[in-house]
This record gives structure tokens, C-alpha cells and sequence, in this order.
């Protein structure tokens, strides 16, 4: 440690970067351009219908398949997010990687037999199959509910991960009256006018763009900032110098962080397509084959976002300081590169935000579309009528979620994130074991939601604040310290199966 | 209220959903492969360790980025196993 100031490095802060900017602006005209353009992409007979709105027409291949679940999963957010919870606690932060790891085998196993049941029933949504399955309007409701409201703070991240590369380029501070933040707001309103056009569509053909801009970008990283700084053992050497001299985190897991990685990857895995966004990219796939080879090929984007966790590490070696964790990817981009290539990643992850808000609001419409709209409202809706209706939820679901970012902390838009996480994998049992099974019904499954959300909530619920972990009074003598969302569905899981005994019972005797 | 949309003779069901599954449990058993990522993965003590490094990574980061490309290629394998069951 150095007692001289003028060794100690400069926190970060951006400037105007003119030609990162330039090349940035660029890359979002052209997107917007092909936003608007990707209603007339695989042109469908009319685009006023919920399967085509909704879900591409059902249409999508392999490769689209490929990078729209791709740019839809792995979001920008993760982008700026794993760098810099890596940047901040080291080993811990990685458990992205086996969680983006041990979700295809499930993918593999779960999601061809979901797409049949859509493909079959002309089911558009998780309320949709839910209902076909049990009968019941009220598990078809809290599924649909659960999915709305683990969804919008997860469009939120996405504004978070775009606020991020805006302020990199230096114009975060522009209002306008009331309206905080006007270039994010232009973004976003730009985003919600091309979704309500084009509809799935839109995203899809976009995510070919992000896609392929973001492996340029983490390739290009991953071999020239190691070199920049003296190779990846140096890199590793440098991060672990600096956890050893500030006493936290480290390039291992600690005793007590064992249980807690693996629990977070796994219940992380089992959450993950169980969202409205990645299910709508599961059910606008062509075939069962397409969504099987997809879980073979989708693990490249897990070896992209284990070397884009890579970027905390390089952030140490390079002796950047930030004033918030979430900078150190811009900051590192900003610190290594020229402009014109900051300006290009800061692109890539700007438009990697827009790709999974889009089909996240699309996701969460035609929820409220098939399992509110046409359940309570108007039962006699046609698919036109739905189109129309889910059209308009997007456009209200995205003023939403920036209302939120614009106008309330960012730590509501991440408590409520992970929140979400642990509320939407209580839909798990509802959603997938009738696949295998048809020996659980309503009332238990009902019970299970009901008893998973409330404990997950309550458990959760810590005395600073929300936590995603939980000690439990057994495992050794200090406990075991796990993810909360695996132990609420635990707790789901075991109370559907009792209440089914005991109605089953009932319903045998009378 | 609208009815289940399954047969009510659920134990049919679960007859005849156990004969098809015997009768495809030779090309099925390529799915066990799957099961692989979950062990190596799961149980951190295992893999937890900075050395055997290699190309400058601590064993910690190789052996996970390891199993990348052995999930894609066991679930390539179960792949070939069930393709053609559509």
C-alpha cells in the first residue's frame, strides 16, 4: 500500500466520448432501422394475431432460435452485473457459470415436451398450458401473476444495464423538466415503438446484431487485455493480491460459500425458463428438435459469459477504481481501448439491453393478454383482439419499468429482481410436473405456490434488507447457508403433496 | 370451471405412459449422460482448489469452463439418442 496520493489510482469517471458515441449512435439507428423493418422479416399473411405478434408465427429455426434465446437470457444486464459482482467478491460471483451450465440438460429433458403441449393446444403462455392442464382458473392466474411481476423488474435490470454504458459515454446527466435521463428514455421509447409494430419479430432479427457484436467484443477482450496486462496468470495474481489486502472475497470460495454457490446455480438453473421470456422464445421455435439442438448449441454464450466474468478480474489488474461496482466494465473498456471500440462494446451491451426487454414485455403482454384479458374480461376475444390488447400491455408494461428506473431507487429495481427469481421458480411444480405426471391436481398445487411464495418472501426478508440466502439449523455446526428460492420449493413441493394426499383421500371416501 | 383435459382414468394413463416408456429404454439410457454436469458441478468442495493451474487459470476456473463444452457434448449425445422421437 502506498501512502503517496499521486500513486493511488483516480477513480474512474467518464467523459463525452465523441467517437464512442459516434460509432454508438451508428449501431442504435441501425437497430431501430431494422426494429421497424422486422414486421415485413418472414412476412406472415397478417401480424394482427397473437401467435404472430406474440411469437414470431412459431416459425423460428434453429439459428434464429439460437440467438434469440441467446441475446434473451444472457442480457446485458449480465453483462455489467457478473463483471462487476466478480470485481467485488472474486470466486463467488462466477456461480453464473455453473448455472448457465446445468440449465441445458434441463432445458434438454423439460422444454420439448412443453413446446409440444403450446404447439398442440395453440397455447401461447405458462398460463395457458397451466390451465389446459389442471382446469383451474385460479392456478392459471397466480402463474400468470407470478410471471408479470418476476418480469418487470427484470426489464428494469436491462434499463439499468443501458444507464451504465450511457453514463460511459459521458451523457447521463441530460433532463428535460421533469423527465430524468433523456437519452435512456429515448432509447426505451424508440424500443416500445418497434416491439408494438413488429412484435417478436423485432427482437429476433435484432439479436442476430447484439449477438454477434458482443462475441466480437468479449473476444477481442479476452485475448488483448490479458496481453495489455502481462497474461491471465498475472490477472489472476493482481485480483488475488488485492481480496488478500482488502480482507474480502478472494479467487476461492470460502467454507461457509459452498453450499450457498451450488444452491444459487442450481435453483438459478431451474428459475431460469421458467420466465415469460425465455418460455416465449421456447414457443416460438418451429420444433421440439429445434429447442433439443438449441440446448447443444446455447452453451457457447455460457463460455462467452464465463470469459465476460473474466472482466472483473482484468478490472483488478488493470488498477481501475470505480465509484460503483457496475462501472468497472465500461471503465475497463474506456481505460484499454480506443474510442471508436469503447463506443462499439458499449453498443453491444446497450443493444444487448433492448433484445431481452422487448421479449420480456412481450412475454409478460401475452400473459396478461391469454390468462387475464380472455379468462376475465372478454372471453370471446379473437386472435386479432389478442394481438391488439397484448400490443398495448407492451407498450404500458415498458413505460412501467422505466417509470420505476427513472423515478424510484435502483435498489427497489433489485429487490424486487430477486424477489421475482425466487417467486417465479414457485411456478416450477404447476408448470412441470404435469408433464410427467398426472397425479397432482389444482387444490395441492395451489397450496404449494401459495405456502413457497410466502415462505420465500418471509425468508428472504432480512433485517438490512433483502437477502438470497438462508442459514438453516443443520448441515454442521455453524449450519448450512443456501439459496432461499430451492428451499421455498422445497417447502411448495412437500405441502402439494400432502394437500393432494389428504383431498384425495377425501375425494375417494365420499 | 372447465373440466381436466386429461382421461379421468388416470390409472390407464399411467399404465400405458409406463409401457412406452420400457419400450424405449434401450435409446433412453444416452439420457443418464445428463445427469454428469449436475455431479461435477454441484458440489464445490470438489473443484474449489487453485491448483493444477493451467494457461494461468486456477484449477477453480478451468475445471468450470471445462465442463462448457462436456455438457454441449453429452447433451449432443442424448441428442442422437432421441431426435427422431417426435
Amino acid at each position: 500500500m502506498t501512502t503517496d496520493p499521486a500513486a493511488a489510482p483516480a477513480v474512474w469517471t467518464p467523459t463525452l466520448n465523441y467517437p464512442a458515441l459516434a460509432v454508438f449512435l451508428f449501431f442504435f439507428l441501425l437497430v431501430t432501422l431494422m426494429g421497424f423493418v422486422a414486421a415485413h422479416w418472414r412476412k406472415p399473411e397478417t401480424l394482427a394475431h397473437i401467435d404472430e405478434w406474440g411469437l414470431g408465427g412459431r416459425n423460428f429455426g434453429t439459428w434464429i432460435t439460437w440467438f434469440l434465446v441467446g441475446g434473451d437470457f444472457y442480457t446485458a444486464y449480465t453483462v455489467i452485473a457478473v463483471p462487476a459482482l466478480v470485481y467485488a467478491v472474486g470466486a463467488y460471483g462466477f456461480f453464473a457459470l455453473p448455472y448457465t451450465i446445468v440449465v441445458y440438460p434441463f432445458v434438454f429433458l423439460v422444454m420439448p415436451l412443453l413446446w409440444k403441449k403450446a404447439k398442440g393446444m395453440n397455447y401461447v403462455t405458462a398460463g395457458d398450458i397451466v390451465h389446459g392442464k389442471y382446469g383451474s382458473r385460479a392456478l392459471e392466474l397466480v402463474v400468470a401473476i407470478t410471471g408479470v411481476v418476476a418480469t418487470m423488474p427484470y426489464i428494469a435490470l436491462q434499463l439499468i444495464g443501458m444507464e451504465a454504458v450511457i453514463k460511459a459515454l459521458g451523457l447521463a446527466g441530460i433532463s428535460l423538466g421533469p423527465i430524468h435521463n433523456v437519452p435512456l428514455t429515448t432509447a426505451f421509447l424508440i424500443l416500445a415503438f418497434y416491439t408494438y409494430s413488429s412484435g417478436l419479430r423485432a427482437p429476433a432479427l435484432i439479436a442476430f446484431v447484439k449477438d454477434i457484436m458482443i462475441y466480437i467484443v468479449v473476444i477481442v477482450a479476452v485475448v488483448v487485455v490479458p496481453m495489455k496486462l502481462g497474461g491471465y496468470g498475472a490477472v489472476f495474481d493482481k485480483a488475488g493480491a488485492d481480496f488478500a489486502a482488502a480482507g474480502k472475497g478472494g479467487l476461492l470460495l470460502g467454507g461457509n460459500q459452498m453450499a450457498a454457490y451450488a444452491t444459487l446455480a442450481f435453483g438459478s438453473a431451474l428459475a431460469a425458463f421458467m420466465y415469460p421470456h425465455t418460455l416465449t422464445g421456447i414457443f416460438a421455435s418451429n420444433s421440439a428438435n429445434t429447442i433439443r439442438k438449441n440446448a447443444v448449441l446455447l452453451p457457447a454464450y455460457t463460455l462467452l459469459l464465463g470469459l465476460i466474468a473474466m472482466l472483473g478480474y482484468m478490472g483488478h489488474a488493470a488498477g481501475i477504481k470505480v465509484a460503483t461496482n457496475n462501472d468497472i466494465v465500461p471503465a475497463l473498456f474506456d481505460t484499454l481501448f480506443s474510442g471508436w471500440f469503447a463506443g462499439f462494446a458499449y453498443a453491444a451491451i446497450g443493444i444487448g439491453a433492448l433484445v431481452p426487454a422487448a421479449v420480456m414485455s412481450i412475454g409478460a403482454a401475452n400473459l396478461f393478454t391469454r390468462n387475464f384479458w380472455k379468462a376475465y374480461v372478454n372471453p370471446q376475444v379473437t386472435p386479432a383482439g389478442e394481438a391488439a390488447v397484448a400490443k398495448i400491455t407492451s407498450l404500458v408494461v415498458k413505460v412501467g419499468a422505466l417509470l420505476v428506473i427513472v423515478y424510484l431507487p435502483t435498489k427497489f429495481a433489485l429487490d424486487l429482481q430477486l424477489l421475482g427469481g425466487i417467486w417465479i421458480l414457485q411456478t416450477l411444480p404447476a408448470l412441470v410436473f404435469g408433464l410427467y405426471t398426472s397425479w397432482f391436481r389444482a387444490p395441492g398445487l395451489l397450496a404449494g405456490w401459495a405456502v413457497g411464495f410466502a415462505s420465500g418472501s418471509w425468508m428472504a426478508w432480512g433485517p438490512e434488507g433483502l437477502k438470497p440466502l438462508q442459514a438453516l439449523p443443520f448441515g454442521g455446526p455453524a449450519g448450512v447457508t443456501v439459496y432461499i428460492g430451492l428451499v421455498a420449493l422445497a417447502l411448495n413441493v412437500g405441502v402439494a403433496v400432502a394437500v393432494n394426499l389428504v383431498t384425495a383421500r377425501r375425494t375417494a371416501l365420499a | 370451471m372447465t373440466g381436466r383435459a386429461d382421461s379421468p382414468n388416470r390409472y390407464h394413463n399411467f399404465v400405458i405412459g409406463w409401457e412406452v416408456r420400457m419400450d424405449r429404454r434401450k435409446p433412453r439410457a444416452a439420457l443418464w449422460l445428463l445427469i454428469i454436469p449436475y455431479v461435477g458441478l454441484l458440489y464445490p468442495a470438489f473443484y474449489n482448489h487453485l491448483e493444477p493451474r493451467l494457461w494461468g487459470f486456477p484449477f477453480f476456473y478451468w475445471y468450470q469452463l471445462a465442463f462448457v463444452p462436456i455438457t454441449a457434448l453429452l447433451t449432443y449425445v442424448a441428442y442422437r439418442s432421441v431426435r427422431d422421437d417426435d
